[in-house]
């Protein structure tokens, strides 16, 4: 195994807002290292790019991360050095936002400024976070153009976002991000909203760069089809708690969690769906202010305890050698 | 017994750039020439990428947009059938009961003025159908039929999460017993557990009224779990229909394999290398000549870019590609450049 | 183990029956200082309201609007003296000090003035007036006075207040011919106020059915009634007034004048109501919704009568509110210029031009309060019209 980039220890994200607080990130827990690929999956809202907007330093107030560490190693061997110490607007986290830390956001189409030449994009995160000279970054700039697979790239550098298609400027969120030869990527959503053959496309280009110029991948998700594909360990996220961390095949093929069986019964197609009806999970996500005690999951839990899972929560342990989960059904105290 | 529905030669153009007398001069050719038949209580998955006209055919079929060309023969009695293309608005309105429709965006598909009661109640107001206590009484038996419990009546939709607006939508389309329900990508905005429930309450409700859906999606899984037959759309065109089974164990057009290997399945003991389908989906506005897959195909051979491919009929399917065509079949490979060969330029 | 599968098992069959009904209660957030599912029934108005009350300095406004057109458009009740009442030996009295205590003679305090004596300064002759102290003069309440018809319907001469004669009572002062400003300024703010409200309902009427049918329709009507709302937009709005002022014949009558007046600053202002309607109109009528209408078989009329004027009607009214203010500016400022309204008719540009005389500002400076009121007026206005328009949309964040 290689050696841990990124590693979050019980992190926390609030919001104070006028009508509550929203607690959208309550104890996350979990670790990437290079060349692996972590896919976070879970339904809408349940924290997933806000966890890792924290590492990223991008919690903006009425947010803030009350709680938890977030070690990065920034380069082979050397210490880890925990980025919530930094400020938001620090120059260190500035030097590691964007730079050894950086993400492709949900939505291609506004992450891009449109008044700029795409270029200007390239070249800012280049001038920010490296000392090359001008014809430099442009050579630097132009060659991450082809990297990505846009040809015509010294063309193309200087044209407008809106020049382009949405697979085309996932491609080139992409090149921004991959400038400063990051030690971690988040990919939040990178195909959400894409055709398939484009997101196949996409897919299939962070997997090579990431080969090429050996990083973790954080990939942020709903779709279990493209963590199949992709992914080598899988986060399952509920409410703001990761609810089960195991290697692709060991959850899609033995789930330890009841919400992570539900979930992989209701997905058409995979291994544990029925192929008449599909199976179904009940009720619906409780609403961001609402506060459940005990276990996140009791409401809508086949397996519920009463006395126990409505009032304790969950540990995030070990279930066996390969899987963690956060359920009383595999804790040792009550587990029968 | 004529089919519930029967498309021919579907066109539908919007006006892209307009003369100095607002004639309009270039089009957009969102659907063409486009051939369906749906048969009463069958499901028709109609897929294809992102604008490649599948909206488009379903508001021309309910006639929420007017085509260009074609007929559009709908016959939900069995016995007269109606060419919906010729009708005005006024005369579609005693047909508009039978045929309803269920959109993508849940948050856009309720009126946010008013409550559950109204938005279920509206159909049944608007065609004159029973008393108003009679309507009251039938709104409360379709919540049941969605799932919803009655104490929802009089809530207004801000009060509802995606998946319970879609099943108010449901609700809504089923009221005057239509027999076609066009479904736009219904749950492509909701998540993969909340799908499954709508999923199974359509598939519930479709036989216990004997319901025609045309389903729209561009989920591959979603389609090949819930339709009967499928059809594949590309760039206005429709490429292949055939049943479930055709298409997705042996489809025979080239662009149909490319969108079935490039699409992801949730199951990583089958990971496989897809095979990359190289480029995009060409601009609307300005089709490449001849078959408008062909810079992208993989098996493109030289006269592809000057024919057009008709519709050719095997076992009991339509494709529209040139390899099936007796007189071209054996024409030369074509060569192009960076072609779909499983990499990435 | 053996345990996982038990409980796949289990899950499978609630699920399975889960599926059917849903059980949930919970779908979207109510805010913490609401009851569920009050909050669930909350038409949009309730949760408007709810917005607007949040934007604090919005709500003041509308108070002080309720209260000011209370006041103004009761004027006749409100004023002690007829606007046009002049008292010649009284001109240019500064305001007056209300005070509360005992007068002679009342056995319960309230309020009073002390009346002024007026002087001649023995060089220059120009009137000092300086404070009887020694004289109370008492402030009563629902007195006798002119008569006035109330709504036009009956006739009455009950006052809000007024003093006991020979005083008269100048709370805010007087102007060159002796007529009480606080009256004046009342007179004033119902012709203002109302040539706003007015203006409005013309705008209103102009602008719904301009924009209405722009956007409803499309197409070439679209692009004229568009060109035209743009070129009344960007010319200039000065010589325009000049003009139109110019052309009303001056042997109209001050109501006639009155009329064409508000026509005339409607015929500026609707082009910007008109880019709203049409606005809204051409991205609700995409909206899934109005088609769901249309599909289930409804009428044009009824689409746009049921579904997409009450979606915007709460944008409108945040429009208009904001639209009055540019109504009593212009109004103010043409009237000051002298191509409004003219004396004998009262409004605050009126007022505003008797003040213009060189030295009014230093030597009198109360004949400035108009333009305070104005200032006020158009102020909260701003606000209240800002607080409607945040609130128009409840669930924008
Ligand atoms: N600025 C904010 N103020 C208040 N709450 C917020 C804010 N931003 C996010 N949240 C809340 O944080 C929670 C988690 O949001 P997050 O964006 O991480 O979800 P997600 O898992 O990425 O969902 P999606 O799949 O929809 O992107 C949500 O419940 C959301 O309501
Ligand atoms: N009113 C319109 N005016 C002009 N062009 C339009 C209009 N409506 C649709 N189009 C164009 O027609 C094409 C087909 O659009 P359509 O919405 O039917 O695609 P779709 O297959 O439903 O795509 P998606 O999966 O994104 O919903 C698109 O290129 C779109 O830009
Ligand atoms: S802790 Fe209890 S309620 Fe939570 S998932 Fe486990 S069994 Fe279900
Ligand atoms: S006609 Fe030619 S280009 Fe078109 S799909 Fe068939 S082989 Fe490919
Ligand atoms: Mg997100
Ligand atoms: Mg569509």
């Amino acid at each position: 195994m290689s050696e841990t980039v990124l590693e979050m220890k019980e992190v926390h994200v609030r919001y104070d807002t006028d009508d509550g607080v929203v607690h959208a990130v309550r104890g996350v827990t979990y670790s990437v290292s290079l060349d692996e690929t972590l896919a976070i999956v879970g339904e809408s809202g349940c924290g997933k790019s806000q966890s890792s907007f924290a590492a990223m330093g991008l919690i903006q107030p009425p947010g803030r991360v009350p709680a938890g560490e977030i070690l990065f190693r920034e380069k082979p061997g050397a210490d880890t050095v925990n980025v919530l110490k930094f400020h938001r607007n620090s120059r260190q986290m500035r030097r590691l936002r964007g730079g050894k830390i950086a993400m492709i956001f949900q939505e291609p189409m506004t992450a891009l400024s449109p008044v700029h030449r795409i270029g200007m994009h390239l070249d800012e995160v280049l001038c920010l976070h490296t000392n090359l000279g001008k014809q430099e970054r442009f050579e630097r700039a132009c060659q991450l153009l082809t990297d990505v697979g846009i040809p015509d790239a010294e063309k193309r550098y200087h044209q407008y976002s809106f020049e382009f298609s949405g697979g085309m400027r996932q491609r080139i969120m992409i090149a921004v991000a991959l400038a400063c030869n990051p030690r971690v990527l988040f990919a939040d959503e990178p195909t959400t909203g894409l055709d398939v053959t484009i997101q196949a496309q996409i897919l299939e280009l962070i997997k090579k760069l990431q080969r090429e110029s050996r990083m973790a991948v954080v990939l942020i998700t709903h779709d279990l089809a493209v963590v199949a594909e992709t992914a080598d360990r899988v986060a399952v996220m509920y409410l703001g708690r990761i609810v089960e961390l195991a290697d692709v095949d060991t959850i899609f093929a033995t789930p330890k969690h009841p919400y992570t069986i539900a979930l992989m019964k209701s997905v058409i197609g995979s291994p544990l769906a029925d192929d008449g009806r599909l199976q179904v999970i009940r009720g619906s996500v409780p609403p961001p202010l609402e506060h459940v005690p005990g276990c996140p999951f009791h409401p809508r839990c086949d397996s519920f305890m009463p006395g126990v899972c409505d009032k304790v929560i969950p540990e995030f342990l070990p279930a066996d050698e390969k899987t963690i989960t956060a359920c009383h059904l595999y804790s040792k105290k009550n587990g029968n | 017994m004529p089919p519930l529905l029967e498309v021919k030669n579907l066109r539908v153009w919007f006006p892209k750039e307009r003369n100095f007398f607002g004639n309009p001069r270039t089009w957009v050719k969102a659907v063409d020439d486009v051939c369906l038949t749906l048969r009463r209580g069958e499901t028709l998955g109609l897929v294809g990428e992102s604008g490649s006209g599948k909206t488009t055919t379903g508001f021309a079929i309910l006639r929420a947009l007017t085509p260009r060309e074609g007929s559009i023969l709908f016959c939900p009695d069995g016995r007269k059938t109606h060419d919906l293309a010729a009708m005005t608005q006024k005369q579609l309105r005693p047909l508009r009961r039978h045929m309803q429709m269920i959109f993508q965006d849940p948050f856009s598909s309720l009126n946010p003025r008013m409550t559950v009661q109204q938005i279920v109640l509206e159909p049944l107001k608007v065609n004159g159908e029973g008393s108003a206590q009679e309507r009251k009484d039938r709104v409360r038996e379709l919540l049941g039929e969605a799932g919803l419990s009655d104490q929802f009546l009089n809530r207004y939709p801000h009060a509802f999460s995606g998946g319970q607006r879609q099943r108010i939508v449901i609700a809504r389309a089923l009221a005057l017993n239509p027999s076609l329900i066009v479904c736009d990508e219904p749950v492509s905005a909701l998540d993969v557990s909340v799908q499954a429930q709508i999923l199974n309450l359509m598939m519930d409700l479709k036989d216990k009224y004997n319901l025609a859906y045309l389903f729209v999606a561009h989920d591959l899984e979603v389609v090949r779990h819930i339709a009967d037959r499928v059809a594949v759309m590309y760039a206005g065109r429709l490429v292949e229909d055939g049943t479930k089974k055709q298409i997705f164990d042996d489809p025979l057009h080239p662009y149909t394999r490319s969108l079935l290997a490039a699409s992801p399945k949730p199951d990583p003991t089958g990971r496989r290398s897809r095979i990359v389908l190289h480029g995009e989906v060409p601009d609307p506005s300005n089709l490449p000549g001849g078959c408008v897959f062909h810079p992208r195909c993989p098996r493109a051979m030289t006269c592809c870019p000057e024919v057009v491919p008709a519709q050719t009929l095997i076992d009991g399917r339509n494709v529209r590609c040139l390899l099936y065509e007796e007189r071209y079949k054996d024409c030369p490979k074509l060569q192009q450049t960076g072609a779909a060969e499983g990499k990435i330029g | 183990m053996t345990d996982s599968s038990n409980n796949s098992r289990r899950d499978q069959q609630s699920a399975q029956s889960a599926g059917e009904t849903l059980d949930v209660e919970t779908a979207a957030a109510a805010p913490k200082d609401m009851n569920k599912v009050a909050y669930y029934e909350a038409s949009q108005w309730k949760l408007m309201w709810r917005r607007f009350r949040k934007h604090k300095m919005a709500l003041w406004s509308l108070h002080f609007l309720i209260v000011i057109y209370v006041l103004f458009l009761n004027c006749d009740f409100f004023a002690p003296n007829a606007p046009d009442e002049f008292h010649t030996q009284r001109v240019n009295m500064p305001p007056q000090v209300l005070y509360f205590g005992f007068v002679d003679g009342n056995t319960l305090p309230g309020f009073y003035v002390h009346p002024f004596i007026q002087e001649r300064h023995p060089v220059t002759l120009k009137r000092l007036y300086s404070v009887d102290e020694t004289k109370r003069v008492p402030i009563r309440f629902f007195v006798r006075g002119r008569t006035w018809r109330f709504m036009g319907l009956f006739e009455t001469n009950l006052h809000f207040f007024g003093v006991d004669k020979p005083y008269t009572s100048f709370l805010l002062g007087s102007d060159s011919l002796g007529q009480d400003m606080f009256s004046r300024i009342l007179y004033g703010g119902r012709i203002s106020l109302l040539l706003g409200l007015v203006g409005v309902l013309l705008t209103f009427v102009l602008g719904i059915t301009l924009g209405g049918i722009s956007g409803y329709y499309g197409g070439r009507v679209d692009m004229v009634i568009q060109r035209i709302a743009e070129m009344l937009q960007y010319v200039p709005k000065i010589p325009i007034w000049l003009a139109m002022a110019a052309a009303i014949p001056k042997n109209w009558t001050p109501l006639t004048v009155y009329f064409a007046m508000t026509m005339i600053l409607a015929c500026m202002v609707w082009t910007g109501l008109c880019r709203v309607v049409r606005g809204k109109l051409l991205s609700l009528r995409e909206e899934d919704y109005a088609r769901a209408a249309v599909i289930s078989g409804a009428t044009p009329a009824r689409v746009i009568f049921v579904h997409l004027v009450p979606n915007f009607f709460s944008h409108i009214i945040a429009s208009l509110t904001l639209a009055i203010p540019a109504m009593i500016l212009a109004e103010t400022s043409l009237s000051f210029l002298g191509l409004g309204l003219k004396a004998p008719i009262t409004s605050w540009g009126v007022l505003l031009k008797e003040a213009q005389r060189p030295g009014a500002v230093l030597n009198h400076p109360w004949l400035l309060l108009p333009a305070v009121m104005v200032i006020l007026t158009v102020l909260t206005l701003n606000y209240a019209g800002e607080g409607l328009r945040d609130a128009a949309d409840p669930y924008a964040t």
